[in-house]
């Protein structure tokens, strides 16, 4: 195998120095000159139609530059997430919202914003906005607002229903289920979970006399966030520019196309005072008018052969969508098809599908759907493997999905370490004493569980997908790279240098990066769908190599040798079959200022080119493929059957990345997956009361496990090579979320014998468990 | 999410603070470390006229073992100064592990003793263990000062006894003849959680006999309270399994709890049963935990 010299190796990454003494920038940092304050009006009420809004004694108060409402600002329907942007074809986008609008749709929708001089005036000028409002019937559970009762909150084909519905075929599921020996047929409930990500929305809009418009903002997709921002403002494409300052606090998913309302919201002030305007979402706005994950229903019908052989499986999803199309259309897509993905049953469909309601709207968040699913497939398999009496983890190993197998997705299974993922999460948990970890009459509670899953590398096929890149050769040999994704802590502004470094063949500190700015990267989707190393990363290796196939043509000129003989390694060319150095007898020998040399640098080779009137740019421009990351967790738990708390002691989490280009990075994200993970098992929810009002809008109240909370956890890595991804590489940043839950879930029903249907599974909910179960056992 | 405008003091003595407190009346309110009464303010549920700042009051920061008499407490110490006590970790452990387990690290390092007494939240982490270890609190006002019994401190939810120019200066914590006192706090996370039920008790035990005990608890009623029937059950009983698991389904009938966000009114008490028989052991084991 081939040594590398820079990829593989958990190099100090680039931003450590900045992110560690507090020096990088971030949106919320920002300060122009002459910059004011925008701060919004939300709607106290679910669901209501604006009979009356005055804005005139906030208009007067000194310091108030601008007062935006639906009167003043776009009337173009929009849509914040990027899915505006890359719908495929024959799929329509869903535009369903306007900046601000007369009717409000959930506790936190826009009615008004005011930009002034200081935020604190801002936010005295909202109390002096007269909002007379007519309340307007409400619903708030998916399954509700499709009955016939419900109030319609968006028109659509099928009620409340927005886009299509996702239908998956494959094989005859009927059939499939008639040949099954055993059937298992559950319904999972699943909760509203909060990204968190630590930096909340933002946006710092300029807009130039000449109607140029800048974007400073907290964008995962600044190329996408740029064509939706042209398009609600009626500016040409070029006109706009959107880019981060250049790092992000966090992602998750909540900012794939705009920050929630940030970027339009700043503009459309910034548009009407004349002066750079700043958005900064609080953390309430950000719990309550930013997206969160889907809610829901899940449900889950198995079939298998007595040996226990998956014959047929019939996955449904209805989501909560909330009051707007985020990427309500696309997250059943995924749930379904991942779901779907994991184990070759012969016979499988999918109906999936989200719903509107007078909630907070749901949109993407690290797992895309797939966390969903996977916590109803792994409890289901493990009722299945109770059922068979079959160990939980040999059924899967007998089921899951290998190279080549026909899956319902348009792209080859390519590679799968999962065989290998369970047996060395099974050593690590010691899953060989599971079931044996209890003495008689123990009131605290050990058990064992494991749940596996799959996940995409890319957005494509369920939106459109495609990447460039530039890589220039400086003229001292140095080299710069310019891709538009963000790096929103997940390592990207390392990662792709990294590569660049390794195919042009120089050291990591030769490379920078300009990254996430719309007017000096081409055109990228961003940083989403586990995608920016895969996907940003194979159109950077294909740059590279166009600037490092330039670089060895023009040397090949210059040593007189076909360039397929010329390595450039180290930041030297020089003839293929021998080192670099000044007296290689025989040599091809090249001349440079007069000088005949055996090995030049690519600094003298540069700079040769430069006082001859040119430069090396690489340009990377691919499509990408899309390939199966594999992963599966294993969790320990200890329930205290006194106090109904369960307690994560342990999870083994080994992840088949393909190749690690950096191991440490990918252990950090799987270690913030499992803990994300933890919290969407046991902790984590937001309820809402009668009056549609989110119970939980704080970091005080929503219980995101803490840094003390976080168990062991051992991470492992399994390299199986995928052909389509840069260096073998495939996607980790969602993976370590995917089968976290059920692993837990199952290791509680391992402790105390009662399955959770619903998560969290928080301590009332196990006091009430176990209160009935010993009712029932009396 | 912004601070109202206020006129602000730092006096220098407790003596200042109260004549200033005295001259504004009703209008001004106390500022310690600011953990309650900021967020408060900026959520527009308080708006002082006068802030009173009590920040430079040095005397009131230390933590000083007074021979044969017991500990005595400065109001302005911190949680982080009472988990760092030596005095207390010597003493009464019990009162620097409940101060361990409360908010965070950063909370820890602003939140004083008095703020958490004053601002007399039901589910405050300290009053219940200073209660089970018969803790006295000093108020001074601008006509003289006073000493009550911890528990006669609290009025209700957010409510105190005190007057508007007194100032809580000094926490006592008597030499004791109990043996042992623990206080175990229930929150649904490990850090930055608010005691969905918190259970402190103290013991005196000789020869694996109760000789007397005492039982508070947080965040079960409207203030902290005592559990005087389980007090009295424990008194004279022999050390058993069943007489701790029997004490707590007394208390647990002790308590009224609500419902709220984080637990069910059912739920607590239950939990309330299950912790007077946890701290007892503890208690009874291990001394002043
Ligand atoms: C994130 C977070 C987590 C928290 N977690 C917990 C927790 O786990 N457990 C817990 O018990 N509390 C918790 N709290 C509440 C708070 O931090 C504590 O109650 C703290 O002890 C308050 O002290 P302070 O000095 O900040 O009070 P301040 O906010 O300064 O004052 C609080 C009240 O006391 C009055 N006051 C203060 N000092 C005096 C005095 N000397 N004389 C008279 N009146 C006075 C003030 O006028 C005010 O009414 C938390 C708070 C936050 C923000």
């Amino acid at each position: 195998m081939k040594e590398y010299k820079v990829i593989g190796k958990s190099v100090r990454r680039l931003d450590a120095v900045e992110k560690a003494t507090g020096t990088a920038g971030f949106t919320s940092d920002m300060k122009l000159p002459g910059m004011l304050y925008g701060k919004v009006l939300r709607s106290p009420h679910p669901h209501a139609r604006i009979v009356s809004i005055d804005t005139s004694e906030a208009e007067k108060l000194p310091g108030v530059k601008a007062v935006a409402t639906h009167k003043n600002t776009s009337r173009e329907l929009f849509n914040t997430s990027a899915t505006m942007t890359f719908t495929v074809p024959p799929m329509q986008p869903v535009l369903d919202q306007y900046i601000f609008d007369n009717v409000v749709r959930y506790v936190g929708d826009e009615v008004a914003a005011v930009a002034a001089t200081s935020e604190k005036i801002a936010e005295a000028a909202l109390k002096l906005i007269k909002v007379e409002y007519e309340l307007l019937p409400t619903v708030y559970d998916p399954k509700e607002a499709m009955t016939t009762e419900a109030p319609v909150i968006h028109q659509c084909e099928m009620k409340n229903v927005p886009g299509e519905v996702i239908q998956i075929p494959f094989g005859d599921v009927e059939k499939g289920f008639a040949e099954s020996d055993v059937i298992v047929e559950k319904e999972y409930k699943l909760p509203v979970v909060k990204q968190a990500q630590m930096e909340t929305q933002a946006a710092v809009a300029q807009v130039s006399l000449d109607g140029k418009i800048t974007v400073w903002c907290t964008t995962q997709t600044p190329h996408p966030t740029k064509m939706i921002l042209a398009k609600l403002f009626s500016v040409p494409e070029s006109k706009v520019r959107v880019l981060n300052p250049p790092y992000i606090g966090g992602g998750f998913g909540v900012r794939i196309g705009c920050s929630a309302k940030a970027e339009p919201i700043a503009v459309a002030l910034s548009m009407l005072a004349k002066k750079p305007v700043k958005v900064v979402y609080s953390r309430e706005e950000d719990f309550i008018a930013s997206d969160t994950r889907h809610a829901g229903y899940v449900s889950v019908k198995l079939g298998a052969k007595k040996d226990g052989t998956f014959h047929a499986m019939h996955l449904k999803a209805t989501l909560n969508g909330g009051a707007y199309c985020s990427f309500s259309v696309e997250t059943p897509g995924v749930l379904g098809c991942m779901g779907l993905a994991v184990y070759r049953v012969p016979n499988q469909f999918y109906y999936g599908h989200s719903a509107y309601t007078n909630t907070t709207p749901a949109g993407a968040m690290r797992g895309f759907g797939n966390p969903q699913a996977m916590y109803a497939i792994e409890s289901t398999v493990d009722m299945m493997a109770e059922k068979l009496g079959i160990d939980p983890l040999e059924l899967r190993l007998k089921n899951i999905m290998q190279v080549g197998d026909p899956w319902v997705l348009p792209y080859k299974c390519g590679s799968t370490g999962l065989a290998e993922c369970i047996e060395k999460g099974a050593k690590s948990i010691g899953w060989e004493n599971r079931g044996k970890l209890n003495k008689p009459g123990a009131k605290k509670l050990r058990g064992i569980g494991m749940g596996v899953g799959t996940h995409v590398s890319n957005a494509w096929p369920f939106c459109g997908d495609y990447d460039n890149a530039y890589v220039t050769i400086q003229q001292d040999g140095s080299v710069h790279l310019a891709s538009g994704v963000p790096d929103m802590g997940t390592g990207t502004s390392t990662t792709l240098p990294q590569l660049t470094a390794e195919v042009v063949g120089v050291s990591l500190d030769r490379v920078s990066m300009t990254l996430a700015d719309t007017a000096s990267t081409p055109f990228d989707i961003g940083s989403h769908a586990s995608r920016a190393l895969y996907a940003a990363g194979t159109a950077v290796v294909e740059a590279a190599r166009d600037a490092r196939r330039q670089v060895l043509e023009y040397a090949a000129d210059l040593f007189k040798v076909a360039p397929e003989r010329l390595v450039l390694e180290d930041s030297v060319i020089f003839p293929a079959g021998q080192t670099a150095g000044d007296d290689c007898a025989g040599s091809p020998v090249c001349t440079i200022g007069g000088k005949e040399r055996k090995s030049i640098t690519l600094k003298e080779l540069a700079y040769d080119a430069h006082q001859r009137n040119k430069q090396f740019i690489g340009v990377g421009r691919i499509v990408p493929e899309n390939a199966p990351p594999w992963h599966a967790h294993f969790a320990e738990v200890e329930v205290d059957t006194e106090l109904c708390q369960v307690r994560v002691l342990r999870v083994a989490a080994v992840h088949d990345v393909g190749k690690a280009i950096h191991p440490v990075i990918c252990e950090g994200q799987i270690e913030g997956g499992v803990l994300q993970g933890i919290g969407y098992a046991l902790s984590e929810e937001i309820k809402y009361d009668d009056r549609g009002r989110q119970l939980e809008n704080s970091f005080h109240k929503y219980m995101l496990p803490t840094a003390d909370d976080v168990p062991e956890i051992e991470t492992g890595l399994v390299e199986a090579h995928e052909p389509s991804g840069p260096f073998g590489a495939k996607g980790v940043g969602e993976c370590g979320l995917v089968p976290t839950a059920p692993a837990i879930t199952n290791a509680i029903y391992n402790a105390t014998g009662i399955w959770f249907c619903e998560i969290p599974v928080t301590e009332e909910k196990m006091f009430r468990a176990l209160k009935e179960k010993a009712g029932k056992t009396v | 999410m912004y601070l109202p405008d206020f006129e602000y003091y730092a006096p220098e003595s407790v003596a200042e603070a109260c004549q200033l407190l005295a001259q504004f009346g009703e209008k001004a309110k106390v500022l310690a470390g600011g953990t309650d009464m900021v967020v408060k303010m900026k959520n527009e549920l308080l708006a002082p006229e006068v802030v009173v700042s009590v920040k430079n009051l040095e005397q009131l920061k230390k933590v000083e073992y007074v021979a044969g008499k017991g500990v005595s407490v400065g109001a302005l110490c911190t949680h982080n100064d009472l988990v760092k006590s030596d005095v207390l970790k010597e003493k009464f452990a019990s009162v620097a592990n409940a101060a361990r387990q409360m908010a965070n690290n950063q909370v820890r390092n602003r939140g004083t003793i008095a703020g958490n007494i004053v601002s007399a939240v039901p589910s405050a982490d300290l009053p219940p263990v200073l209660i089970a270890l018969n803790a006295t609190a000093k108020l001074v006002g601008a006509k003289g000062e006073r000493t009550l019994a911890m528990e006669d401190v609290f009025a209700g939810p957010g409510k105190t006894v005190l007057a508007n120019d007194e100032v809580l200066t000094e926490i006592f914590i008597p030499e004791q003849k109990m043996t042992g006192s623990n206080y175990i706090k229930f929150g649904l996370r490990k850090s930055g959680a608010l005691a969905v039920v918190g259970v402190a008790v103290a013991v005196q035990v000789e020869n694996g006999v109760i000789k007397d005990a005492r039982v508070a608890l947080g965040a079960v009623a409207a203030t902290p309270v005592r559990a005087k029937k389980t007090e009295e059950f424990l008194k004279g009983k022999k050390v058993t399994d069943d007489v701790l698991a029997e004490a707590g389904v007394i208390a647990s009938g002790e308590c009224k709890p609500i419902s709220d966000i984080r637990a069910s009114a059912e739920y607590r008490t239950d939990l309330v049963r299950i912790f007077t028989k946890r701290a007892l052991r503890k208690a009874v084991d291990e001394g002043h935990v």
